[in-house]
Parts: C-alpha cells; structure tokens; sequence
C-alpha cells in the first residue's frame, strides 16, 4: 500500500439526454470532463463530449 | 465528386445604439433572440416557396415554427422567467467590428463551422447563438479570445451536446446540433464559467461568499448536484484515509496534506462552478423550470447568491 495521495487532475461524469449522471458508457449520451491545476486545483478546462452507441467519442480519431 | 451545399444567410448585427439597452438584459436578449429567430424562419420559408412552390405541404414545418416563436415573442413580457426572475443590469455593449456572418467582436476571434450554414435548422440555431453573442457586454465579450462554434456529431435522443471553456486560452466552444433544445443554455453555461474564473481572479472573496450561500443547500438541477455528490465520495474518500494512516500509526505527511486540500479545492471549484453556470442559464430564462430540483424556497435563496456575487440589488 503506497502511503502518497495523488492529486486530482480531471473529473469525468457521464450524463444520459435527460441530464441525470449514469454510471456506465452504455447508459451515457455524453460526459463533461473538468481539468484541473495538480497544484492548487484551479479549474483550467471544461467541456463535453459525445457518447455514441456507448463509445466514447474523445477517444475516437475523427475524419479531417 | 461531393456536391457542395449553399450556405444559408444570417441576420447582419444591429448597430450598437439599437442593440439591448437598459437595465433588463434578459428581456432584451430574449426578445432580440426570438426576433432573429423569426427572422430566419421567414427567410426560410420563402427559400422554400421559391424552391417547391407554396404546396402546405413544403411549408408546414416552418410555419409551425414560426407561429411558435411569433407566440413566444407575442408574449416576451409575460413569460414567468420575466416576471419572476431578477432584473439584470447590462453593461455597454459597442462593438462594431463584424464577420462575414454578422458576429460583432472588438480582439475575440470567431469561428463558424461551414456546415452549421448548410441546414436550415443548424442556421437557426446559429442565429440565434448569434444574437445572444451579439448582445453580451463589450466585457463579458471580450473574456472569449475566441468563439468556435461546431457541428454536433451527437446521436443521443435529444441531440444534447454542449461546450467547452478554456479558461487559459479564452476558447468558448458551442457544439450545435439541429435537434438540441439547448443551445441557447449551452452558450450562457459556458459563458458563466467565463464570468465565474473572471470574477474568482479579481473578487475572490465574493466567490468565497457565494460558496459559503450555496453549501447550506442542494445544487438547483441534477447536474449540478451530480458534482455535490461526487463532492461527498471525495469528503468520505479523504476521511476513510486518514482513519487508514491513523489506524497504522502513520504521520500524514506535508506532501499529503497538500494534495488533499488540493484534491478539497478541486471538489470545492467545481461544485461552485457548476452551479453558478446553471444558476447563469436560468437567469437569462434558458433553463426550464422542469429542469429545477429544488423547491422554491431553496432557489429563492439560490438565486439570491447568483445576485450578490454580481452586485444585482434584490
């Protein structure tokens, strides 16, 4: 067991159509993801991305 | 060979003396909102008309639409949002450099995706996310460095998709999508996180106060409160550690103790960004009343924390 915390970074939540959080991909339409400074926990970046058919669109390499 | 679509027109800017003055910014917007929405619609329809005739059957969509939104603007004054909410002071609003499509800005850069200008729906949207950014203050304006606004690939029932704050660079992405009822709540959530990281940096003892308001309630929509709960995992998650270091004798150190009140700050930032976002939204009227969680009472006091942190007098 390692005795050292670690900072949180980022914050993911999944949501379905009717904004309510859900706990699996499959139930999602889509996730906002929060950035934070490892610092002092300062927001830096926030914003939402698609769930498709349980995929998870920020990892999905789009067509240019 | 791919055939390229037209693009559809939006409404040119009114100049800045017939842009929304006065104290009700809401109204104001709003009205100016469903005015440029209508707009487009009548442009539409005519579009159309020249395109396949006046046959109803071409034209039943958009005139549903259009008697919508002629009803909505009939009855601006009316609406509960109207009489019921704050009355929010405006700032100036004098920019008169314009883009092509009719964004005005002073240093903001604004990027439209080309397809938003190939459907009719998405060009409404569009729109009316103009006239609502056409309506900010110069300074609430001036926080976007740049405005991007996409096309939503989302295939959720609703089409829900929303935006992106980069508090670093400025960035405000809108992703729109012709089915979403959002957009307009969208754009004031995100600008919301704009004027929360704003006022934090020159007024952070309002936003300590606001937090101290709001903790004494549940956020007003599940959203939000889905971050009280998360919040409450974080508290019982720090908790359950420190009993683990006490229970094996072991000191906590000042590199944990640090991380924790980071990992406190970061529970702390987002609950209180969130809410205040959502809070935003409702006060320009774009968040239903369905969408609201709390009783009247709470949003009451809720709403009375939105006012003090922007020096609204109740």
């Amino acid at each position: 067991m390692t005795d050292e915390l670690e900072p949180i970074t980022r914050i993911e939540m999944l949501y379905n159509d009717d904004r309510e959080e859900v706990k699996t991909l499959e139930e999602a339409t889509w996730k906002y993801v929060s950035l934070f400074d490892e610092e002092t926990g300062d927001i830096t970046e926030q914003y939402s991305v698609d769930i498709i058919d349980g995929v998870d669109q920020e990892y999905v390499e789009k067509e240019e | 060979m791919v055939e390229e679509k037209p693009e559809l027109e939006l409404p040119e800017p009114q100049p800045p003396k017939e842009r929304p003055q006065g104290d009700n910014y809401r109204v104001k917007a709003m009205t100016n909102k469903l005015e440029r929405h209508l707009e487009v619609l009548k442009e539409q329809r005519q579009q159309m008309i020249d395109k396949y005739g006046s046959d109803p059957v071409y034209v039943e969509q958009v005139d549903k639409a259009l008697t919508s939104v002629q009803n909505n603007l009939d009855n601006v004054d009316n609406m509960k949002y109207n009489t019921e909410l704050p009355v929010i002071p405006m700032g100036k609003n004098t920019h008169v450099n314009k883009t092509n499509d009719g964004f005005v800005y002073n240093k903001s850069k604004i990027k439209v995706d080309r397809k938003l200008k190939e459907s009719m729906g998405l060009t409404q949207q569009l729109a009316v996310v103009q006239s609502a950014w056409n309506d900010l203050p110069d300074d609430v304006r001036d926080m976007v460095k740049t405005l991007n606004l996409k096309m939503s690939r989302a295939s959720g029932r609703n089409g829900y998709q929303g935006g992106k704050w980069t508090d670093e660079t400025g960035e405000l992405v809108l992703n729109i999508h012709p089915k979403s009822s959002h957009v307009m709540h969208n754009f004031y959530h995100e600008v919301g996180h704009a004027r929360f990281h704003q006022i934090e940096k020159t007024n952070p003892e309002k936003v300590r106060r606001f937090e101290e308001r709001i903790s004494k309630h549940r956020a007003p929509t599940r959203y939000s409160e889905s971050y009280r709960h998360a919040s409450d995992g974080e508290a019982e998650y720090q908790r359950k550690k420190i009993r683990e270091f006490a229970k094996r004798g072991v000191l906590m150190s000042d590199t944990n103790k640090k991380i924790m009140e980071q990992r406190t700050n970061v529970m702390r930032n987002i609950l209180e960004n969130e809410t205040h976002s959502e809070l935003n939204s409702y006060v320009m009227g774009e968040l239903p009343d369905s969408d609201i969680t709390v009783i009247n009472d709470t949003m009451k006091d809720l709403l009375n924390a939105y006012n003090e942190l922007w020096g609204i007098e109740q």
